[in-house]
């Protein structure tokens, strides 16, 4: 505790601030949909939402079907 | 297929489509896609899409042609198609897409709109291996086609010939 509070007087003292780096979060709410039944041949989808509650932009960079 | 939003602003929600075409498979199937984020906790993880497959026709022995022949021996084989639907789907059409001229089909109606007979022959008449569908045209279901993955393999039958020669005796 003493030692932190040297480091905080130090860093004041020398004018330096220290801040967060914004990070993108990327929340999925659901990972997984059943779509039900389907007629062989016809083509189904879902749909997945995701949130950035984050403070930075979120990129969906690739997404590869197994 | 996918189809996704490249880039969520702060606060914002973002949306991934994973298409799947169902042609072909049957029963329970799970299909996965995975995502990559710049999320630096969270940076891949997999979404899954799971559906039950029904096909409209119960096909017998099986849902496939396989063709397997020696040259000048002519194969045929027949499956039998037995509609699974509480209505009519009446089959039409046939198509031989890229096995036409290598193959023989015939579609035949044992009773309109429930059973039919498809009847595939090979004249085997020169040595090949060809992969293709046959497609038929189905009427009373939101699917249109009905695809039957076919095989034809044709060898050259084996030449035998002597592997050494064992003179004999002669006069005695």
């Amino acid at each position: 505790m003493k030692r932190f509070i040297l480091v905080a007087v130090l860093l004041a003292g020398l004018g330096l601030t220290v801040t967060a780096t914004a990070a993108p979060v990327a929340d999925l709410k659901q990972n997984s949909v059943d779509v039900g039944q389907a007629l062989q041949g016809q083509t189904v989808e879902a749909l997945f939402w995701v949130d950035n509650p984050g403070d930075a932009v979120l990129e969906i960079i690739k997404v590869s079907p197994g | 297929m996918v189809a996704f939003d490249q880039t969520i602003p702060p606060g914002g929600r973002g949306k991934i489509e994973l298409k799947f075409n169902t042609a072909g498979y049957k029963g329970r199937i799970r299909k996965s896609a995975v995502v990559q984020t710049n999320d630096p906790e969270r940076a891949k993880f997999d979404i899954i899409l799971r559906v039950d497959v029904k096909p409209v026709f119960l096909i017998k022995p099986w849902a496939r042609v396989a063709l397997s022949t020696s040259q000048g021996k002519p194969s045929k084989q027949v499956l039998t198609l037995t509609n699974q639907m509480e209505q009519e789907v009446e089959l039409t059409g046939l198509d031989l897409g890229t096995l036409k001229g290598f193959i023989d089909a015939e579609l035949i109606t044992v009773e309109k709109g429930r059973a039919y007979e498809l009847v595939v022959r090979t004249d085997a008449a020169v040595p090949l291996t060809k992969h293709g569908f046959l497609k038929m045209v189905m009427s009373g279901v939101p699917v249109k086609e009905l695809d039957i993955f076919t095989t034809l393999v044709v060898w050259k039958p084996p030449q035998n010939t002597p592997k050494t020669v064992i003179p004999q005796k002669s006069g005695s």
